[in-house]
């Protein structure tokens, strides 16, 4: 990981441009497992998950000569990766709209007995609860969790209003807060 | 609905834009009952936890390098650097052409109908690479015969009994014709695989890049091939058959690669046939449909058959050399 430090933006598009091989090699390395996660979490299927984010990459190598990063190559790969992932789920016939803001009720958790898990155990708790919420719920979620996304860039990305995107958003924490509630971290 | 409030005001929290008011009403409201303060803790607690999310998943990041570079690979063009030269050639053999037809009458008719066929002949178990006189590459397949003219004329031709994987000079204005025993293949500039062995009953074409015309001989009908169809035709039947599935794998003797992208477990055991030269039969017809997707460079028979049978849970018997059977297991 610490190869990479030395390479600032600027050195980054020059060696893509003079030695592209080993740019796509390093930047693949360094940044690969991280990429697949960030699609993972919104396309939940690892082989596509996969696939796209070697689009990412595959579309880097070819626009290496005519790149323009206004941020870091790190941020703009993220971004491809994350719009790809958008626009699979767009693909897949999920609809993003202002309707189907119905209420949920939810019984409380009144206090049940904390429960200490493996981390493996925990760590498929965590996914099984997220996985459960309804989809679209599930991706604006995702979106203002893990990707530092706006409730205005969010809601610019899939086409609604921002108060959807803020209702869906507490409607997930509202669900997340009573599955969760009997576990805790080591 | 009054919960919607302080959720909102704590996901402001933690984003750091909450006003000092929204953070005040907050604390007042944790601290005015027990049940408030569960109910922020919980929330706390769902929040924190979510940040595992999917943490789990680690790519192979070796075999997804591979799979990357072998795109990268199939997008990079070897001809370019064949039709630079081509303009010199033309205007080279354009000029001994011309003084040919002014000062030379019989001779002409000799140069023009004799023409100088060479034959290159592979054993089994060899590859062989030739480049032509108009700089088209060609690697044969073991078991293979080419036959080809040392100097092209105004065609270009030549006749394949075997297998081999063509790259051709650019050229529009003499199309590259292969003739196999039954059928006529016809390029103008592009990168294909033609398998015609006598042996087999069927001529095959596919394209990896460019345009390819595929017909029987001495037929009118001929089909037109773009980058990745593929097409079969039969001997005894004369019937010429489009692919709508072309094979990763059909140039696997030349790249030296078996490639897998969810590929049906029927076709799997088909590539693996062709490859290794043995027979496989699955008990289970069930798991034809299974998927596989995977990438092997090099690969040798018994580790790949071993990889078969773990992915499926299969158990794999070897009744002689040539011939494997896979019993039980499931898709997933």
């Amino acid at each position: 990981m610490s190869k990479n430090a030395e390479y600032s933006d600027e050195k980054w598009i020059k060696l893509l441009q003079t030695d592209s091989n080993k740019a796509i090699d390093l930047l693949f390395r360094a940044y690969y497992g991280e990429l697949c996660r960030a699609v993972y979490r919104i396309v939940p299927n690892k082989n596509v998950a996969e696939d796209l984010t070697q689009e990412v990459f595959y579309e880097l190598w070819k626009k290496k000569d005519n790149l323009i990063i206004k941020s870091t190559v790190k941020g703009y790969l993220k971004r491809s990766a994350i719009n790809k992932s958008l626009n699979y789920v767009r693909d897949q016939k999920m609809k993003f709209d202002d309707a189907d803001e119905g209420e949920i009720e939810l019984k409380d958790s009144k206090h049940s007995p904390q429960q200490k898990l493996e981390a493996a155990d925990l760590q498929k708790v965590i996914d099984k609860a997220i996985d459960s919420l309804p989809e679209k719920c599930r991706v604006i979620f995702v979106l203002s969790r893990f990707e530092a996304l706006s409730y205005q860039e969010i809601a610019n990305s899939l086409g609604i209003s921002i108060k959807t995107v803020e209702n869906q958003i507490s409607k997930a924490l509202k669900i997340l807060r009573v599955k969760l509630a009997p576990y805790r971290r080591e | 609905m009054k919960d919607q409030k302080y959720i909102s005001f704590l996901l402001k929290i933690w984003k750091g834009e909450a006003a000092k008011e929204e953070q005040e009403a907050l604390d007042s409201w944790e601290k005015s009952s027990d049940t408030n303060k569960a109910f922020i803790d919980e929330t706390k607690n769902a929040w924190d936890l979510t940040v595992d999310y999917k943490a789990g998943f680690e790519p192979d990041v070796d075999a997804g390098l591979s799979k990357l570079r072998a795109k990268i690979a199939a997008e990079s063009p070897t001809t370019t650097k064949v039709v630079e030269m081509r303009p010199r050639r033309t205007f080279f053999k354009a000029a001994v052409a011309i003084a040919l037809l002014l000062g030379l009458g019989f001779l002409l008719r000799n140069v023009l109908t004799s023409t100088d066929w060479q034959e290159l002949r592979v054993a089994m178990g060899d590859t062989q690479e030739i480049t032509l006189d108009d700089g088209t590459h060609i690697v044969l397949n073991e078991g293979s015969t080419l036959h080809y003219p040392q100097v092209f004329g105004k065609k270009r031709t030549v006749k394949l009994s075997g297998e081999a994987f063509f790259e051709v000079a650019k050229d529009a204005q003499r199309p590259f014709i292969i003739e196999t025993t039954e059928t006529e293949i016809k390029v103008l500039g592009t990168s294909f695989n033609v398998r015609a062995y006598t042996t087999e009953k069927i001529t095959e074409v596919q394209v990896k890049t460019g345009k390819v015309s595929f017909s029987p001989k001495n037929n009118d009908v001929a089909l037109t091939l773009g980058v990745n169809d593929k097409a079969t035709f039969h001997n005894e039947t004369r019937a010429l058959i489009p692919s709508k599935d072309a094979s990763l794998n059909a140039i696997s003797w030349y790249s030296q690669q078996l490639s897998f992208e969810k590929a049906p477990l029927s076709k799997v055991i088909t590539d693996l046939e062709r490859y290794f030269k043995i027979e496989i039969n699955l008990k289970n017809t069930n798991l034809e449909t299974c998927e596989f997707t995977s990438i092997f460079n090099k690969p040798d028979e018994a580790t790949m058959m071993q990889t078969l049978a773990t992915a499926f849970d299969l158990r794999l018997k070897q009744l002689n050399p040539q011939t494997y059977e896979l019993v039980g297991g499931r898709c997933d």
